[in-house]
């Protein structure tokens, strides 16, 4: 007994370096957080950034520049907090879809959700619907899309109900990404097919308080979920017989699973537009820094996503006299940095 | 513990596999499944496991219906062991092993003390303490059929299920693991396994069920049942079964003479 005292809170227990890794990417959330404060057309030194916040604590706000308030408060907060979320949810995502169908290469559209909110989008915005309708039929197309094809894939008999739900989201995406194509080539040239451009790019430029806190309830609801089911999650990774093998109720997990990381994606692709690359990539970052362990891949993907589309935003409205489409930057980074980790290190899969 | 198969009829619906196969094994007994590639073991075993449904027959545990009990209640009783195999994801080798646990974590829960020490004792028992912070993915074939097997001790089962626990495993690999499965099975467990080497059988089996095409052609202690006839029915080659005394048991090798009978040419 009294070995297996000593022995038994190693086991398992998160070694140093993925609690350094939790560490590290807190450490840089924060930091680009501070940095995209003072980002853009009227720059904001950190010290004036810090100045700011501690008069807005203490409760002093006639002590600072009221132009510099409105932009901190007014124009750019709204973007960082947007930023945090959009990214937090579509890396989280982007765990919770390559553990469940584990593939490194998956990423938070796999099953349609991007391809079911650009119809629902496009579809709003080739109607001139308001911006809060375009919204929320992204909303409902990206969900309705993902609940498509969970009943296709439930409704065939297979041995390997994983592969048949990609295949499935594979086809099913296909053919709304023709309903898109078709929709951008009847919408009008000078009005509507640019706003569906920049829509299907995703920006963060539009996005008000109102519609974060319209969106905060789906974030939530979805969010809760993975956080409890954080270790489970671990053994879906094993494969379905395994998995089941071990005690897992694989079919109704994998529904609950699927239900939440499409909610998050749903609510952030309705307010920032598909944004690629974000899902797919921080995972593979995060599980770098912190090991396969869902709870600390999560809560690594969260804080790195979150950063990451801030920075990245910070970027899209520096590096041009316009503002440049996300999912240009998200792409134009994303990739080649893929491809460097892919060269360069394998620690993360083998 | 009984467990019990009565009659069964296996494989997937519209695609039947085997059918008539009955045997019961009791606690501290290993059975050993014997048959070409194809026979259908590999199906057999996870309808045992309740991973497939029984497609007629019953498969009873301590004479109550196996499709009866829920998933959690099958992990508690019965172990699984797979065939060693590259996991997806990079875990330690004690992140694995406390996976056996998941029919005794709570479902919001991670693991507790109590789960830890119990998987620290699986790797104990197994001898592969040592390798508890190594990462599953880099270690050797037969330190992961060892993590594997410690996986399904963490679940506390009554019985393990083992499907070809030495495949793709060297020699001497093979050996620890059938070593392995004849020291539990004495520590009290029921095992049921299935191999492609017939001395597997003599070394550790008390039954021994040959199938082949889906069908139990013999069902016996291993002495009885691994006669050269029944081998050759089995396999379709020649087998030579003869005792060793300074092993005190049955060994079992094909009777070709190649080479010899080349050169006498």
């Amino acid at each position: 007994m009294t070995t297996d005292d000593r022995i038994a809170p190693q086991i398992a227990a998160p070694t140093l370096r993925a609690r350094a890794g939790l560490w590290l990417a807190l450490l840089a959330l924060v930091a680009v957080v501070i940095l995209s404060f003072g980002i853009g057309k009227y720059p904001v030194s950190p010290g004036d950034f810090v100045a700011a916040v501690l008069a807005r604590i203490t409760g002093q706000p006639q002590a600072v520049d009221p132009t510099l308030q409105t932009v901190l408060w007014q124009v750019r907060l709204p973007r960082v907090l947007a930023g945090l979320a959009v990214g937090a949810a579509l890396a989280a995502a982007g765990a919770t879809y390559q553990g469940l169908f584990r593939n490194p290469l998956v990423s938070p559209d796999i099953l349609g959700v991007s391809s079911g909110a650009s119809l629902g989008a496009v579809l709003g915005i080739f109607l001139s619907l308001p911006v809060v309708a375009i919204q929320l039929m992204a909303f409902a197309g990206g969900l309705m899309a993902v609940a498509l094809v969970y009943a296709v894939g439930a409704s065939i008999q297979t041995r390997d109900p994983v592969l048949v739900l990609v295949l499935a989201g594979v086809a099913v995406g296909a053919l709304l990404a023709a309903c898109v194509s078709l929709l951008k080539v009847l919408a009008d040239p000078y009005n509507q097919l640019p706003a569906i451009t920049y829509w299907l790019l995703g920006s963060l430029a539009a996005v008000t308080r109102d519609d974060l806190l319209s969106v905060m309830p789906a974030l939530l609801i979805g969010f809760v979920p993975l956080i409890l089911l954080r270790w489970r999650m671990n053994l879906m990774s094993l494969g379905d017989e395994e998995a089941r093998a071990l005690g897992i109720d694989t079919t109704r997990l994998r529904c609950v699973f699927i239900a939440a990381a499409t909610l998050i994606t749903a609510a952030a692709v309705a307010i920032a537009g598909v944004i690629g690359w974000i899902g797919l990539l921080i995972p593979h970052i995060a599980r770098m820094l912190v090991g396969p362990d869902f709870g600390r891949l999560l809560l690594a993907s969260i804080m790195l996503g979150g950063g990451y589309l801030v920075g990245v935003d910070a970027l899209a409205r520096s590096i041009a006299m316009t503002e440049t489409p996300l999912g240009i930057l998200t792409a134009a980074l994303g990739a080649p940095f893929f491809l460097y980790l892919l060269a360069t290190t394998r620690r993360g899969w083998q | 513990m009984t467990l019990a198969v009565a009659n069964l009829a296996f494989g997937y619906r519209g695609a039947p596999i085997g059918h008539g196969v009955s045997w019961s094994i009791g606690a501290g007994e290993v059975l050993c499944l014997l048959g070409p590639n194809g026979s259908g073991k590999t199906t057999l075993l996870k309808t045992l496991l309740g991973l497939i449904p029984a497609q007629g027959g019953s498969i009873t545990l301590d004479g109550r219906d196996l499709a009866r009990h829920s998933r959690t209640e099958l992990a508690r009783r019965i172990g699984y062991v797979p065939q060693a195999h590259t996991a997806f994801l990079p875990f330690t080798v004690s992140e694995v092993v406390l996976m056996g646990r998941a029919a005794r974590v709570g479902l919001f829960s991670a693991p507790s003390a109590h789960d830890r020490e119990a998987a620290q004792r699986a790797l104990e028992a197994l001898g592969i303490a040592h390798l508890a912070h190594r990462t599953y993915t880099t270690i050797s074939g037969g330190e992961r059929q060892m993590t594997l097997i410690a996986r399904a001790l963490a679940q506390e089962p009554q019985i393990l299920v083992m499907d070809e626990p030495t495949a793709s495993l060297d020699f001497g690999n093979q050996t620890q693991v059938i070593g392995r499965v004849a020291a539990l099975a004495a520590g009290g467990l029921a095992i049921v396994l299935s191999t492609h080497d017939p001395d597997h059988a003599f070394a550790c089996a008390d039954q021994v069920a040959l199938l082949r095409g889906g069908q139990l052609i013999a069902l016996g202690p291993p002495q009885e049942t691994l006669t050269a006839t029944m081998l050759k029915r089995l396999y379709g080659i020649d087998v030579t079964v003869t005792y060793v005394g300074e092993i005190g048991r049955y060994v079992c090798t094909p009777s070709f003479f190649l080479r010899r009978a080349l050169r006498g040419q």
